[in-house]
């Protein structure tokens, strides 16, 4: 971090290129980028945040000095937000560190199950760079997954599972797994191993992957040159390309002028930067969605919980994939092995209880959209899940006595608001849809590069980009996704 | 005479109070603290010393739930027994819960085994809070 060049100010002449945002998407993009661009490539990255070390952020219990709540505004559904870091790192600061992969059908929707649409990638396209994001972020995994096909083992051995867990493994063969996850099973550079520590969002140990412990060493390429505390609004588009960026810096807009940018901002700031630059499209800003999730505890009966090496241990696919998908949404489990928050107070009981969260796939509705007030501010607005999703969501009563058929449960708690009213958690922290990937011009704004359809000079980076969004967590696919953009640029 | 359903339910509620009162009386909030572990640890032995640190530390530590509830229960010991009705028996529940649960991961219960047996006394070691490191005592890293 000490040899990045920090800049107050963007300097005279044309940059290169110039990247937005400091989060997964923005520095797998850079990274690559930077391996490719000739020595002379100057490069500004802008992100409207500051640098929090990880003992800042620990002191303050934030990621970041800026409140995300008044960056944007909400509308529509009063329980549904969305959650993010703006801060150097994104949300990779305040991440869990999950990463599965989506699997191949994921992204074969309309052909495979008649719902939602394909995307112009498929599995096989996108799985050797699924395996470089794997490595740079040494993610811990099974060696015996056979959900896809893979060019590479997981970098690292997995995580031991819970007790309970070995009994679903063996109720659902090849269904359950060790989470893939970038909380290190073993330690790796500076990042020590996953000792299992009551809270990821700001990890004691610095073990999880994030852009300040791992990947810094890109912004300090001497090519590159970061403005912090700078918001990018607009960017100047003529002749079908884009010449300037403008961006507001302690209260003051400026300009710089570039050869290439890369909007990394987020699947809300994004489509909101590109529509207030006049650019239009029947889809853009459109399409905002994220999965679905709710938490069910379980009390067992004799069976101890919580031996597992890390935070989140397993990864359950026995709900995900089928025929079911032309009906509603595929879920994902995950099984938290939090004991501060879950141990009984019986006595010699203490152990006796599990707690595993459900995430269902929603479709994007054109609806749900991103847009700018007429006074400049950003909107979220998201009136309601596809009933597609819903139907998912509500199967979680017959997954959980499923599971609880398998193990020796005596109760079983769901979350008050899915109890009573079959509603999701307020949100599952990830950002999804808004400036849709595809073909052609005729049904997306981004092509399978990500790249504008009309204007070839910028890029729109992130889960922005996601056509439609599988049960996983889409963090390794838009990090993928940012490889193979950068990549193909050059190729 | 007849007794109305009003009257019914006004004089239940004022006779578990009372009830209460008897069990729990008007406590400070260490003994409040005390009843509460003593009640789920039967057998656990935990010095005054130990109730009284963990108390100080409830109050820079402990979940917002847990430091408005314990002034508030410790003062007017008659709403604790009130607690016992089904509408507010969850967050009863919750509170002994997160009490017990945060004093146990906070000391050497889980590790010392003659703890648990009550062959020695019970050694609070500050707050177990989120940022602790590596806090999951049943957590097999090998």
């Amino acid at each position: 971090m000490n040899s990045i060049d920090f800049v107050e100010d963007a300097r005279g002449g044309a940059y290169a290129a110039v990247i937005v945002g400091t989060g997964f998407a923005s520095a797998f993009f850079l990274q690559e980028w930077l391996r490719h661009a000739p020595r002379d490539a100057a490069t500004l990255v802008i992100d409207r945040g500051r640098v929090h070390s990880l003992p800042w952020q620990i002191e303050h219990r934030r990621n970041s000095d800026v409140d995300r709540s008044g960056t944007y505004r909400r509308e529509g559904l009063p329980n549904k937000d969305w959650f993010f870091t703006i801060g150097f790192g994104g949300s990779s600061s305040c991440w869990t560190g999950c990463v599965p992969r989506m699997l191949p059908n994921d992204f074969q929707m309309q052909s495979q199950y008649g719902v939602g649409r394909d995307w112009p990638i498929d599995y096989a396209e996108l799985e050797p760079y699924y395996a470089e994001v794997e490595q740079t972020m040494a993610v811990s995994g099974p060696s015996d997954y056979t959900l896809g096909p893979r060019s590479a083992p997981f970098p690292q051995p997995a995580h031991n599972l819970c007790e309970p867990e070995l009994h679903l493994q063996k109720a659902y063969p090849g269904l359950y797994y060790p989470q893939a996850t970038a909380r290190p099973r073993v330690s790796v550079g500076r990042r020590p191993r996953c000792c299992a520590s009551a809270d990821c969002v700001r990890c004691p140990v610095d073990s999880k992957f994030t852009i300040q412990n791992a990947m810094s060493h890109v912004f300090e390429d001497p090519r590159v040159s970061v403005l912090l505390n700078a918001e990018v609004t607009r960017v100047d588009a003529r002749a079908g390309r884009v010449r300037a960026v403008h961006y507001n810096h302690l209260g003051r807009e400026h300009s710089v002028e570039c050869d290439f940018v890369a909007l990394g901002a987020n699947a809300i700031f994004n489509p909101a930067i590109l529509l207030r630059s006049g650019i239009e499209h029947p889809l853009l800003g459109r399409r905002l969605h994220e999965q679905l999730s709710t938490s069910v505890t379980f009390d067992l009966d004799g069976m101890g919980n919580f031996q597992g090496s890390t935070m989140i241990t397993g990864q359950g696919y026995m709900f995900y994939d089928g025929p079911h998908r032309k009906r509603h949404g595929g879920c994902m489990t995950e099984f938290l092995n939090t004991p501060r928050w879950l141990l009984r107070h019986e006595f010699g009981r203490w152990t006796e209880r599990m707690r595993m969260q459900f995430v269902v796939e929603d479709l994007p509705l054109e609806d749900n959209r991103v847009y700018v007030d007429s006074d400049g501010s950003v909107v979220a607005s998201f009136n309601q899940y596809s009933d597609y999703g819903l139907r998912g969501l509500q199967k979680v009563k017959t997954y959980a006595d499923e599971i609880a058929g398998i193990l020796p449960v005596e109760k079983i708690a769901f979350e008050p608001s899915f109890r009573d009213k079959g509603l999701p958690r307020i949100s599952e922290k990830h950002v999804q849809g808004t400036v849709v990937m595809g073909h052609s011009a005729a049904d997306s704004v981004v092509d399978r590069d990500l790249i504008h359809h009309e204007l070839r000079n910028l890029a729109v980076l992130g889960s922005s980009a996601f056509p439609t969004g599988a049960p996983a967590n889409p963090t390794l696919t838009l990090s993928a996704l940012s490889i193979m953009a950068a990549r193909r640029l050059w190729a | 005479m007849r007794l109305s359903r009003r009257t019914f339910v006004l004089g239940s509620t004022v006779g578990l109070a009372l009830a209460g009162l008897a069990v729990y009386g008007r406590k400070s909030e260490g003994q409040l603290i005390r009843s509460v572990l003593e009640k789920h640890l039967p057998g656990v032995r935990i010095p005054d010393s130990e109730v009284e640190r963990y108390r100080r530390d409830l109050y820079e530590h402990a979940s917002k739930r847990v430091q408005q509830m314990l002034p508030v229960i410790s003062n007017l010991a008659i709403a604790y027994p009130l607690l016992g009705l089904p509408v507010v028996r969850d967050m009863r529940d919750k509170f002994e819960q997160r009490l017990v649960v945060d004093f146990l991961l906070s000391s050497n219960f889980f590790r010392e085994s003659s703890v648990r047996d009550g062959s020695s006394d019970i050694v609070y070691s500050g707050f177990h809070t989120q940022y602790v490191a590596c806090s999951n005592p049943f957590a097999v890293l090998d």
